[in-house]
């Protein structure tokens, strides 16, 4: 049985405002370890780019980033 | 990949968070590997000291590694089963509580009804045993009159043969008395 493809929908939701204080937080070597483990998980490297470019963009925009 | 993002990427990016948010794996993966470690965040809160923590290859791989991953989906999987579980229990407690509920109101029913039809006969009885008492109470007046009427008949019986008597008394005694007048006449 595929319990991802099941059960994702019941994991729970992201926190806007909690996640872009996280992210912003990110130190930068964590973030491309982050990326490494999406690249052995078998996250598409499109979605892996496309979401680092959204997580890049908070960190510019933030008040929290550092 | 990560450099010269451009205004209109950041404004393209922006400007459509919740599709960013539902439909990209690697966000997800990262929200994950933040929340890692009870939902307090291992790298969250700008805290020096966790952030270096969570520089250990070690820790990182302990929290986002894809065993964990997994055990994450067959706990969602236990969980969701025995939630279904729990609804087949509780579906087939809640029938046999209905049925024992419908055979106590079908018992009671049936008592109901035969107190109505105890009721129906102790009413019948009732009504006969008045019946009875009137009949009787019939039967005495009935009784009563008659007596009346014979006492009646028999005192006026003696009434009149007592006043035949005495008119024939007062009779003989004219008679004798005109037998002496003729006598003294004669």
């Amino acid at each position: 049985m595929n319990y991802y493809n099941q059960l994702q929908p019941q994991f729970p939701k992201i926190n806007f405002n909690q996640f872009q204080q996280m992210a912003a937080n990110l130190p930068e070597s964590m973030l491309a370890q982050l990326v490494a483990q999406a690249q052995i998980s078998g996250i598409k490297q499109q979605d892996i780019e496309s979401g680092l470019n959204y997580i890049k963009s908070l960190r510019n925009q933030t008040p929290y980033g550092g | 990949m990560t450099e010269g993002l451009s205004a209109s990427d950041v404004l393209a990016l922006t400007r459509d968070n919740d599709n960013v948010w539902s439909n990209n794996p690697f966000i997800y993966f990262v929200w994950l590997a933040l929340l890692g470690g009870g939902g307090n965040g291992w790298f969250g809160g700008g805290n020096n000291a966790t952030r270096d923590l969570i520089t250990s290859t070690d820790l990182q791989n302990a929290i986002v590694s894809g065993n964990n991953m997994q055990d994450i989906f067959r706990n969602f999987g236990e969980l969701t089963a025995n939630l279904d579980g729990f609804e087949r229990d509780a579906t087939a407690n809640w029938n046999g509580i209905r049925y024992d509920f419908l055979a106590g109101l079908n018992g009671l029913t049936a008592e109901v009804m035969q107190n109505r039809f105890e009721n129906q006969q102790l009413g019948c009885q009732t009504n006969r045993n008045i019946d009875s008492v009137k009949s009787e109470a019939y039967k005495n007046t009935c009784e009563i009159t008659n007596a009346i009427h014979y006492e009646g008949q028999a005192t006026r019986a003696l009434i009149e043969a007592n006043t035949i008597q005495d008119l024939r008394d007062k009779l003989e005694a004219k008679d004798r008395e005109l037998l002496g007048t003729q006598f003294q006449l004669s």
